[in-house]
């Protein structure tokens, strides 16, 4: 069985709790150990660089540090915030070798303890790999009758020299392994607008706009669900749906990656936590046929 | 012992800045061999050359040491100079004092010192100098001229002119480039076809111009004067000397569907035809990818209807040899596709054009006939959207060169479609307007003041389809920055030129040099800019980097008559700076043991072999004999030649010796005295 | 062109060069940031991103005139616009010159605290607010529990209704935790920072701008 290290950072321990039992659930469905990270710390999201980048470095090396001493050299890390975080500060202490050094002892070491060799993955990552293997050879439910925008906003995309996506501004990841899985994706204008989230508490007015402007072009490519890999892209467009929209307007089912991937691999709506969302899926499942054949020809 | 010279330049201040030029005169006095010395503000000026001649003479110096810039710079000058004194010109060192110290230096001292070294190092060796004699090289009357768009057509006109014989040798089926593509031509607006086929008519049937079109350079050998070029004529699988170009054969091509690339995709050909209908020569390709006939074996529809019989399926590339004593190369351009662009509608949506594309649907033999229309469904633009500097002045995405015509035709490019739909609004988004040259700038206040063309400074971050248009997102910084959405039905990117994809592949085989960016390197950049640093070979229009026709076509005349000048001589002279194995009398020869080490490295394949015989004609031994004519005295043989038989004139083991030597016995500093 | 290294000591220019290895003069103010930058297109920014190098770029300039150098200090930190920055990189991950303009209002934040230069207004408030109650949070207790942070921040700018009717439908929905989890240990992480900053200090000088700003 395969392992991976896993860091569920804050809000999947808070109101994300749905993504991480679809991650966990997935996992297990696929016969993957996700190795929590032991007494993991804050990411620092995105105050820590923004008032203090030296906080921001470390908050992330200590967790690269655990994985480490852990024995972990890869982990899955759902939230794109800490995923970018952490992804940014393995990016800068490698460039910084001498400074990882530095970090690793001040952190209490061990002597040989290597910050650099910790890999920060993304769910999107995560099942590309998984697609010509154990996700393709299981999927069994075809996610036909889903006509899915994929929505990557800002953190999975950019800046792409830490998150190692090639094209920030056309990605086609998420699209690659929902089409794999046998849902129709749209071409849509918005796919990597940033959502606000960073002011869904200091100043919800730009997250309600952003929000309209992301439901709008997602409605307009004739979608009838978004697709996301944050936590905070979720709050803001499933949580705020109802606060944005205003009255006509078709309210738009919001899934997490791992719960669309959930779907296929045969997992049911409770076990992935589908039954928290505000905006309901219940219309979204009935279009969804049985679980039968398996759905790629990998 | 001999007696040297020695001048200190100052260049102006540019050495005289960090380097004490009389300080460095004085203690030229003290080295052995130096009869005078003296510094001077401008020794390349007129005044400054008669000093040196002066000194030759009423000192009787044997030999000059002129410290000075680079030798790339003035070494021609000074030689001359040193030559019309009665010294033989390859007495003259030169040391360069400014590339190599005044310029990367700062600190006076120290740069005094290196300075000083330097010179030190050319006097030495200087006195090992032997007068030398150019080498003299027979000459092959015909010139290559690579690439047929307006740069080669016009350069192969004016040698063919100048009663040369000239190849002109295009890739494609037919002459034209770009050109040929352009609907209207800035800043005067006259018909880019009206203009141009004309001459490539004439260049076609020009009693001196041999064209080879659908053909490509395979092989270049020689140097300046007698090139040997092979040229592989790609197989058309029509024979050109039966097709009388009457098109009956495309008219029978059932693939109707493939898109031309003379129209960029956006009007449709056949498998076999010609690219446009004025081509020159006028006779068709078959395009083997995409013909039934060599897929499936199940058509050969062309064949039938060809009343001569022309088409012939079992056609063979075919190469050809060709004697030249110059080459012009003209290779041209591209501009970068739409699919370069992500941010741009992602790179590929239809009514996100390029500029090139633009002039295909402005141009009356385009697939519109020249009406503005939108390649996704067809529709007049009620707005268009025009983007400059896409992919130019772009370090992110590795250019940062401006591609210097791009402000011009957009410029025409929204004055056209107004002239051609009078309620459309035209926008131009663009960080600068540059629009120097003669009339130019005035042409672009036209498109505003009098087309009413909205410029906006800004670049545009994202465009990407809302409602059926096209949303360009764009922020007017002139109001600092404030939001612009703009909708548009259409987008025009002008998207950069980029050197040839294979240019850096041809500049190899003409043995010549390229930019960072690819774009063919002259020699000079403003005294010699249309030589190659490979004598005999000259460049001609945008493969040297961007440029318009007017600029094109100047340089390509500019080369051209360079060609001519070359081949005014009788024959050509050569520096003399080449290999030479030792000779001696008999019953040695030569110390060269015949390993031919040296026939092995020389990338000039200037080794011969030479056998010595006796006076019966009975063989005594083999040994080796440079080529003066195609040795180009990078003295890769010398290092190679084991029993030190080979020595490079001019740079003599002698010479380096007696250098180094200078520089290690000079009183040199210990590291860290100061 | 990395030119990060010749700036003015004591400019806010040369901190973001070291922080983002590259200099406000790469800007050739084409606005590509300003036009793509959420935030500015919603007209939220008093200044867009790209007028924010331009003062940077004016502050280079008159860097060694101390009274005109200190006024576009006061104008860049004193903006809002860093405060109304959501982070996403659309400028850093699009700009034609390479500059992390992202980066460079991580900076101009941090050095706006600094120098006790930001602006007073609400909106700068809040999202300092915001930012000063997580980390406070997260060098605490080592995790963020949302509902202490959202109290914290809501007591912080006494804004104690905005989404009241949310939380109930949260907690219905088990998206509201109400305990915290256990603490966890962040001695080592703030070792950590102390002992990066010391060596940054030492690398660089004390942060500079100390003895330059007005
Ligand atoms: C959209 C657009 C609009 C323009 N509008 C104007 C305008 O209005 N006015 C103006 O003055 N200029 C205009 N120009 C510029 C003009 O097109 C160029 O200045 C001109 O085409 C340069 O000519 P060239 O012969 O150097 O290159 P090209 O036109 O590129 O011709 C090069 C030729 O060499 C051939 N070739 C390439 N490699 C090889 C090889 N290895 N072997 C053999 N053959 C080879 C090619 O097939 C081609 O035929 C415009 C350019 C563009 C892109
Ligand atoms: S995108 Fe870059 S170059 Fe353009 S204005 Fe912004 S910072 Fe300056
Ligand atoms: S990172 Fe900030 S400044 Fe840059 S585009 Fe996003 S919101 Fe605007």
């Amino acid at each position: 069985m395969d392992t991976i290290g896993y860091f569920p950072g804050c809000s999947l321990q808070g109101s994300a709790f749905d993504y991480d039992r679809s991650v966990r659930a997935l996992a297990q469905q696929l016969s993957i150990v996700l190795r929590e990270i032991p007494d993991w710390v804050c990411c620092g999201a995105s105050s820590a660089h923004a008032v203090d980048r030296e906080v921001a470095l470390c908050l992330a090396a200590d967790t690269l540090a655990k994985a480490r001493r852990a024995g972990l050299d890869e982990v899955l890390v759902p939230c794109a915030m800490c995923f970018q975080r952490l992804a940014a500060a393995s990016q800068e202490l490698t460039e910084h070798r001498s400074l990882a050094g530095e970090i690793a002892g001040a952190l209490g070491g061990p002597a040989d303890l290597d910050l650099t060799r910790v890999k920060a993955v993304n769910p999107v990552e995560w099942l590309v790999r998984l697609l010509p293997g154990t996700l393709g050879t299981r999927a069994r439910r075809p996610l036909t009758g889903l006509r899915v925008a994929c929505y990557y906003g800002c953190l999975l995309v950019r800046p792409p020299k830490v998150t190692r996506v090639e094209e920030p501004e056309a990605p086609r990841q998420m699209e690659g392994i929902l089409k794999a899985l046998g849902a129709t994706t749209v071409r849509w204008g918005r796919a990597t607008e940033c959502c606000g989230a960073s002011f869904s508490l200091s100043r919800k007015s730009v997250v309600l706009r952003q929000g309209l402007r992301i439901w709008e072009l997602a409605v307009e490519a004739g979608a009838n669900v978004l697709c996301v890999a944050c936590p905070m892209c979720h709050a803001n467009l499933d949580m705020r749906q109802s606060e944005f929209l205003s009255e006509g307007q078709e309210a738009l089912p919001v899934l997490y990656l791992t719960q669309l991937a959930g779907l296929a691999a045969g997992l049911g709506p409770e076990q992935l936590g589908l039954g928290d969302h505000f905006v309901s899926v219940d219309r979204l499942l009935s279009t969804l046929g049985p679980v039968g054949r398996p759905v790629t020809d990998t | 012992m001999a007696r040297i010279g020695v001048f200190v330049c100052h260049c102006g201040e540019n050495i005289a800045r960090t380097v004490d030029c009389a300080g460095v005169a004085a203690a030229s006095l003290e080295m052995p061999g130096v009869a005078t010395a003296v510094d001077y503000r401008y020794l390349c000026s007129d005044p400054g050359q008669a000093l040196i001649r002066e000194a030759i003479v009423k000192v009787g110096l044997a030999g000059v040491v002129i410290a000075s810039c680079s030798p790339r710079m003035h070494e021609k000058t000074f030689r001359r100079a040193a030559e019309a004194a009665g010294l033989n010109p390859y007495l003259c060192e030169i040391a360069n004092l400014r590339e190599q110290c005044s310029w990367v230096h700062t600190d006076r001292d120290q740069a005094t010192r290196k300075a000083i070294e330097i010179v030190r190092a050319h006097v030495a060796r200087a006195r090992y100098n032997a007068p030398l004699v150019p080498v003299r090289v027979p000459l092959t009357r015909r010139a290559l001229v690579v690439g047929g768009g307006i740069a080669g057509i016009q350069a192969a006109l004016d040698i063919a002119e100048g009663g040369v014989e000239v190849v002109l040798v295009e890739r494609s089926p037919s002459l034209g480039g770009h050109m040929a593509q352009l609907s209207e031509t800035f800043p005067t607006l006259d018909c880019s076809q009206c203009i141009l086929t004309p001459r490539m008519v004439e260049a076609g049937t020009h009693g001196r111009i041999r064209l080879e079109a659908y053909s490509e350079v395979e092989k270049v050998e020689g140097y300046v004067g007698n090139f040997q070029v092979s040229i592989r004529r790609k197989a058309r699988y029509v024979d050109p000397n039966r097709c009388t170009g009457c098109g009956a054969c495309w008219q029978q091509c059932p693939m109707k569907k493939l898109k031309s690339v003379f129209d960029e995709g956006l009007g449709k050909r056949t498998a076999i035809g010609v690219p446009f209908p004025q081509a020159v020569p006028n006779k068709p390709v078959i395009d083997r990818e995409n013909c039934i006939q060599f897929k499936t074996k199940k058509c050969g529809r062309c064949q039938k209807a060809c009343p001569v019989g022309a088409i012939d399926f079992d056609q063979q590339d075919d190469l050809v040899t060709e004697q030249v004593g110059a080459i012009v190369a003209a290779t041209g351009f591209q501009v970068l596709g739409k699919e370069a662009f992500p941010l741009y509608a992602d790179g590929d949506h239809p009514d996100v054009i390029t500029g090139l594309q633009f002039e295909r649907l402005a141009s009356a033999s385009g697939p519109t006939g020249g009406e503005i229309r939108r390649p996704s469904d067809g529709e007049i633009p009620r707005t268009v959207v025009f983007i400059q500097c896409a992919g130019s002045r772009e370090p992110a995405l590795g250019r940062g060169y401006c591609s210097k015509i791009c402000c011009m035709y957009t410029a025409k490019h929204a004055m056209l479609y107004k002239h051609k739909y009078h309620p459309g609004r035209p926008i131009v988004l663009c960080m600068d307007v540059r629009t120097g040259g003669k009339g130019y700038d005035e042409f672009w206040r036209r498109a505003t003041e009098q087309d009413g063309v909205l410029y906006i400074r800004s670049r545009s971050a994202r465009v990407y389809p809302s409602g059926g248009r096209l949303v360009v997102q764009a922020a007017d910084t002139l109001l600092g920055g404030e939001r612009m959405e703009l909708e548009a039905d259409l987008v025009v990117l002008a998207t950069a030129m980029v050197p040839q994809p294979d240019a850096r592949a041809l500049a190899r085989k003409l043995g010549i040099g390229y930019d960072s960016d690819g774009w063919y390197s002259e020699v000079h950049p403003k005294l010699r800019p249309v030589e190659c640093a490979s004598a005999g070979i000259f460049l001609a229009g945008a493969c040297q980097g961007p440029k318009d026709i007017p600029e094109t076509v100047a340089q390509a005349s500019a080369a051209a008559s360079k060609v001519l000048g070359l081949f005014a001589a009788r024959e050509l002279l050569r520096e003399p700076l080449v290999s030479r194995v030792h000779r001696a009398p008999p019953p040695v020869h030569s110390i060269c043991g015949g390993c031919f080490a040296c026939e092995q490295v020389c990338p000039y394949r200037a080794i011969e072999r030479e056998e010595i015989r006796d006076r019966k004609g009975n063989l005594i031994k083999v040994v080796a004999r440079v080529n003066a004519g195609l040795c180009q005295g990078c003295g890769t043989c010398v290092a190679a030649c084991r029993a030190k038989a080979i020595d490079l004139e001019g740079f003599t083991d002698e010479q380096i010796v007696a250098a180094l030597g200078a520089l290690a016995e000079s009183n040199v500093e210990p590291a860290g005295a100061r | 062109m990395d030119h990060s290294g010749s700036l003015p000591t004591g400019t806010v220019s040369s901190l973001v060069a070291r922080a983002t290895g590259t200099s406000p003069l790469a800007c050739y103010q084409c606005g590509r940031c300003a036009a793509g930058c959420p935030q500015n297109v919603a007209g939220e920014m008093d200044l867009s991103p790209t007028q924010i190098l331009r003062l940077l770029q004016l502050e280079i300039a008159f860097a060694t005139d101390p009274s005109q150098a200190a006024s576009l200090q006061r104008r860049a930190l004193g903006a809002d616009t860093p405060w109304l920055c959501a982070g996403c990189q659309a400028c850093s991950s699009r700009c034609p010159q390479g500059v992390d303009v992202a980066g460079v209002m991580d900076v101009l934040r941090q050095e706006s605290l600094r120098r006790g230069l930001y602006s007073g207004s609400p909106q700068a408030r809040s999202a300092m607010a915001l930012h000063k109650t997580f980390m406070e949070g997260v060098l605490r207790r080592g995790r963020i529990h949302e509902l202490t942070l959202v109290a914290l921040y809501k007591l912080r700018t006494m804004n104690l209704f905005e989404d009241a009717l949310l939380g109930p439908a949260m907690f219905l929905k088990g998206k509201l935790h109400l305990l915290p989890p256990a603490g966890h240990d962040t001695t080592a992480v703030r070792r950590a920072v102390e002992s990066l900053k010391r060596r940054r200090e030492e690398w660089h000088g004390p942060a500079a701008g100390e003895k330059g700003s007005g």
